[in-house]
């Protein structure tokens, strides 16, 4: 019988280096609440949340491709951002997470590949810790937030992120289509 | 003969051989003074031709010999019971296909299966019967009018003469004893035989057997047919013509037996010579096949022997009476089928959008299967439109919806899950209920490429395992999962297919899910291996992740990339093929899953295009495991408990995991490039040798299972271990010769290289070296073949198999990778 070590085989290559990924550039950050809660799914407690921060980042293209295994995370402080496009096209992410965020002392940053759903607390300090990638300053911060959104419900959540897909990934307009209810 | 004459003779008193005995006593001691009979009239006394005088004497008495009967005015006549088989050479063994499903009900269709046996006796016998006794327990009698006889039966004389058929329900031999019982002669004794009739249409071959039998052809490719004079001795030297007819139903054979030839407008003419198959192969229909509707066009092919343009008991037929046509042809699986469609697009975002495609005929077509495709992380619903329209064209309703692979593997499924409910449930609302009440929620497809592709396989397990609940369908409505380029993730235990028939298409330039052992979350292979019912495997050289759908980024890498285009006619292909087969019971079609594809595929895939392709029926009741590695614990023995002699080198038995990580070949490694195992839960086994020279692979088989006639195939699959010294030498497709023995020390092998051969890795590079995955492949040989022509080969008394290899039988060098020795239904 042969020995299998696979778990460490797998672990040291299937989740290259992110290293080589650039730091995501701010675009726009935007707080944002909800009437109704919305089910945040990118995380392994999967949180009930009525408040909210969107960024939207620049990206180098080859970062932002979405891939199957491997891929970066993109983290906003300890938890892995919900990314609503690809980005890969037009060099820009739109992305959120839970909670009204302080970017100037949070940062954006490529965390090590993994199934978001399995980042859990520890998992995600984890991550913040690992980053060398600093905040951004309190005056791009500034320079760079739009005003808080008052929001209805999930729908009206993605209604408005596929707004901004609009904006800043004009490429993945379909998908954003696809936010608002599909072709009718 | 009537004995008419002999009394004419006597009247004129010039017949020696009847004696005036009047006014004497018989020999017998009969008194001749007691003829009561009217003067001058022939009669049988005491079973004595006699004729009276008109004092009332004896005028004259003729005993009967043995096979003689005395009959009242015609005197000795002939009483022996005559029996023949039609359509037959005199004095032969008639060969009776095994048809088990013979009753009354099938009796209109199954009769063709029969042999047909003409019961005479001379015309002048009236009265008294004859016995009809059948030897053999696989073997049936019926009447002509679908009555089953009793194996011992009387036949009234007076309805002579009739037909009787014989059929078989299982293989065995017979014998049919037709006697008169008042009658001295020697009874007519029939001999029958009954086989497996293999299909009589395919492929001419250079080595033995000769002929490749196969019902399924692309539309043009020239239809040969043959007839193995070894198996049909009782034909040899008998004239017929093939007719290739349209297929009809059992019932619609039933009611009507004419033949109407459809290929080039007449039958082509043969007779059956008794050199070999190769010498009985006629051109049956050279050019390209019409096909009016459908993808393929559904036929039988008759032997008729009578020449009477109907099909008769006795002839040899192919299609009448089964599901199954005898002959099929197929179009060009990837072009748009004949039904316009339609897309739409509903439901509440985010993860509940679905993008679907119906025919828009759909009203004509009754309720059609349901198939659902989960499209992967970073992809899009929309991006399937290439296979949503094809499969809507050819009447399937096709839902694309949002899937929410970016958390992961557990979101994903959960979209399929309730997206497949919600579509359901919005049947009667969506398009003002044009697709209410058109879509069987029983007949399911899900299709899931990458994280979806896992996605799809874990939520059926969810489903089973997990109690996860649905609506309005259930697991059983799941009749088919099919994944491309699926993540793993979880383990299979999670992602699991369970009993489903599960399907993998992959390619080996994927530069995302790339299948190599560097990474535990791309062994794709390990989903395959898991699946518990009937799998498959469609794996393309030269693809990448991306062209399975319209819009992903380029990630593929290797040589000889054959792009998306190319890929999409593949996939249209395969899926075509294959939601055909199991959701719509269209059994042609597993030919393309079945076959090795390097010598059948789809019309419309290059031959450039290579394709690795394994297939593995149902293992519960379709399959008898000769050895698939799991039970036995060393090289010696198989899994079915006898031994297993190597004359090979570097015999390895274990698990199907390569342990080092990495795609290049080191001897401490022998299972370099294998990613079909790799857990306690996950433990699939195998076996690796290699050979430099004449090599063997003796599989002993127990007593229990020699009877090899029972199954039409032995099948195994093998795979070239990427960058092994040998699989570089041989730098291509890979062969080797399968011998069966039997108990008498016979021995036939068929080299299976113009079956299909071991797909060389693909040669994709990485750390210094080339050669991708290691590719199984399933080579299926039919055992009835290697009873064909001159082969003395008892396959109902195999004592081993054996694998054999090096010059001479197929490739000179190799190393595989080899699994699963089974013989199949």
């Amino acid at each position: 019988m042969q020995i299998l070590k696979p778990a460490l085989v797998a672990l040291a290559v299937a989740f290259g280096s992110t290293a080589h990924a650039t730091a995501p550039e701010l675009i726009l950050s935007q707080s944002f609440s909800l009437s109704q809660a919305h089910s945040y799914l990118w995380t392994k407690e999967k949180p009930e949340i009525t408040e909210g921060t969107i960024v939207v980042v620049g990206v180098e293209s080859e970062d932002a491709q979405v891939r199957q295994v491997g891929g970066p995370v993109l983290y906003v402080g300890p938890v892995p951002a919900e990314r609503v496009n690809n980005g890969d096209m037009d060099g820009a992410i739109i992305a959120f997470v839970p909670g009204h965020i302080d970017l100037s002392k949070t940062p954006i940053y490529w965390g090590p590949p993994t199934l978001p759903e399995r980042v859990d607390e520890k998992a995600g300090a984890a991550a913040l810790r690992s980053t060398r990638v600093a905040p951004h300053s309190k005056a791009t911060i500034d320079a760079l937030r739009k005003p808080a959104a008052q929001l209805n419900d999930t729908a009206d959540l993605y209604r408005h992120l596929a707004n901004l897909i609009d904006t800043h990934a004009p490429s993945e307009r379909e998908r954003a289509q696809g936010y608002r209810g599909g072709l009718r | 003969m009537p004995r008419l004459f002999l009394f004419l003779l006597f009247a004129c008193n010039t017949k020696s051989a009847i004696v005036d005995n009047r006014n004497n006593d018989t020999a017998d001691g009969r008194s001749t003074g007691d003829c009561e009979e009217p003067a001058g009239d022939l009669v049988c006394i005491d079973g004595a031709a006699t004729i009276c005088d008109a004092d009332g004497e004896v005028a004259s008495s003729e005993e009967c010999k043995p096979a003689e009967q005395c009959v009242d005015d015609i005197g000795c006549t002939d009483c022996t019971a005559g029996a023949t088989v039609l359509l037959s050479t005199e004095g032969s063994v008639a060969v009776v296909p095994v048809r088990p499903e013979a009753s009354r009900t099938s009796f209109g269709w199954e009769k063709y299966h029969m042999r047909a046996v003409r019961l005479t006796v001379d015309a002048e016998l009236k009265s008294g019967q004859i016995n009809l006794d059948l030897a053999g327990e696989t073997f049936t009698l019926w009447s002509s009018d679908g009555t089953q006889m009793d194996k011992s039966s009387s036949v009234a004389i007076s309805s002579l003469p009739l037909e009787v058929l014989v059929g078989a329900t299982g293989l065995g031999e017979a014998s049919l004893t037709v006697t008169n019982p008042d009658c001295g002669a020697d009874p007519a004794v029939l001999e029958f035989t009954s086989t497996q009739q293999p299909p009589i249409t395919g492929y001419p071959l250079s080595d033995f057997p000769f002929f490749e039998r196969v019902k399924v052809f692309n539309q043009n490719e020239v239809i040969r047919t043959t007839l193995d004079p070894a198996r049909h001795t009782d034909r040899i030297g008998l004239p017929y013509k093939v007719y290739i007819v349209d297929h009809k139903s059992p019932a619609e054979w039933a009611a009507d037996s004419a033949l109407i030839d459809i290929s080039l407008g007449t039958a082509e003419e043969g007779t059956v010579e008794a050199d070999g198959v190769a010498e009985n192969i006629v051109d049956a229909w050279i050019d390209e096949i019409p096909i009016p509707r459908g993808p393929s066009r559904p036929m039988d092919v008759i032997f008729d022997f009578n020449d009477n343009l109907q099909l008769d008991p006795g002839d040899i037929a192919i299609g009448p009476g089964d599901v199954q046509a005898g002959l099929t042809a197929v179009g060009d699986l990837a072009q748009t089928g004949p039904s316009s469609t339609t897309m739409f697009e509903h439901g509440s975002p985010p993860w509940n959008i679905q993008r679907v495609y119906y025919p828009e005929n759909i009203a004509d077509l009754g309720p059609v299967p349901l198939v659902v495709i989960s499209h992967g992380n970073g992809h899009n619903y929309t991006w399937y439109d290439y296979l949503g329209y094809h499969l809507a064209s050819w009447g399937y309703v096709v839902m694309a919806h949002t899937n929410n692979t970016g958390p992961g593997i557990e979101t994903a499924s959960t979209t399929t899950l309730t997206n497949t409910d919600s579509f359901l449930a919005a049947i009667d609302m969506v398009e003002d209920g044009v697709l209410s009440g058109q879509v069987d929620s029983s007949r399911i497809v899900w299709i899931g490429h990458s994280r979806g592709g896992e996605g799809v396989a874990r939520a059926y397990d969810r489903m089973v395992d997990e109690g996860y609940s649905t609506y309005l369908y259930g697991p059983g409505d799941i009749i088919l999962i099919s994944s491309i380029a699926p993540t793993i993730f979880y383990s299979v235990e999670e992602s699991d297919p369970h009993d489903r028939p599960y399907h993998l298409f992959a390619g080996a330039a994927d530069g995302d899910v790339h299948g190599a052992p560097s990474s535990q979350y791309v062994q794709f292979f390990r989903i395959l291996s898991a699946a518990e019912s009937t799998s498959q495997m469609t794996y393309l050289q030269g693809v990448g992740h991306n062209e399975f759908n319209c819009c992903g980024f380029n990630d593929a890498t290797g040589p000889d990339l054959i792009g998306r285009e190319a890929t999409q006619v593949v996939s249209k292909s395969y899926y075509l093929a294959l939601i055909r087969a199991y959701a719509s019971n269209d059994q042609a079609m597993m030919d393309f899953i079945s076959r090795r594809a390097d010598v059948f595929r789809p019309l419309g895939i290059a031959d450039d295009v290579i394709i690795a392709n394994t297939y593995r029926p149902d293992p519960e009741g379709e399959m008898q495991i000769i050895d698939d590695f799991q039970s036995g614990t060393t090289e010696g023995e198989s899994a079915a408990g006898d031994s297993v002699i190597f004359d090979v080198d570097a015999v390895f038995e274990g698990t199907l995991a390569d342990n080092d990580g990495t795609l290049n070949y080191r001897s401490s490694d022998p299972m370099n490039g294998m990613t079909q195992a790799g857990y306690s839960y996950d433990e699939n086994r195998g076996l690796m040798f290699s050979w430099d020279t004449e090599g063997t692979a003796t599989w002993l088989i127990p007593s229990s299972m020699r009877d090899f006639s029972t199954h039409t195939w032995i099948s195994f699959r093998a795979a070239q271990i990427t960058r092994h010294p040998n699989t570089q030498a041989t730098a291509g497709s890979l062969s080797t010769t399968v011998v069966l023995v039997d108990g008498s020390g016979n021995e036939q092998g068929i080299a299976h290289h113009e079956f299909g051969g071991i797909t060389t890795p693909y040669a994709r590079s990485s750390s210094g070296g080339a050669g991708w995955s290691n590719e199984f492949n399933t080579i299926r040989l039919r055992i009835s073949d290697f009873a064909s022509g001159d082969s003395n080969v008892d396959t109902q008394d195999i004592v081993a198999v054996r694998i054999m290899m090096g010059p001479g039988f197929g490739s000179d060098v190799g190393a595989i990778g080899f699994d699963d020795l089974a013989l199949e239904k």
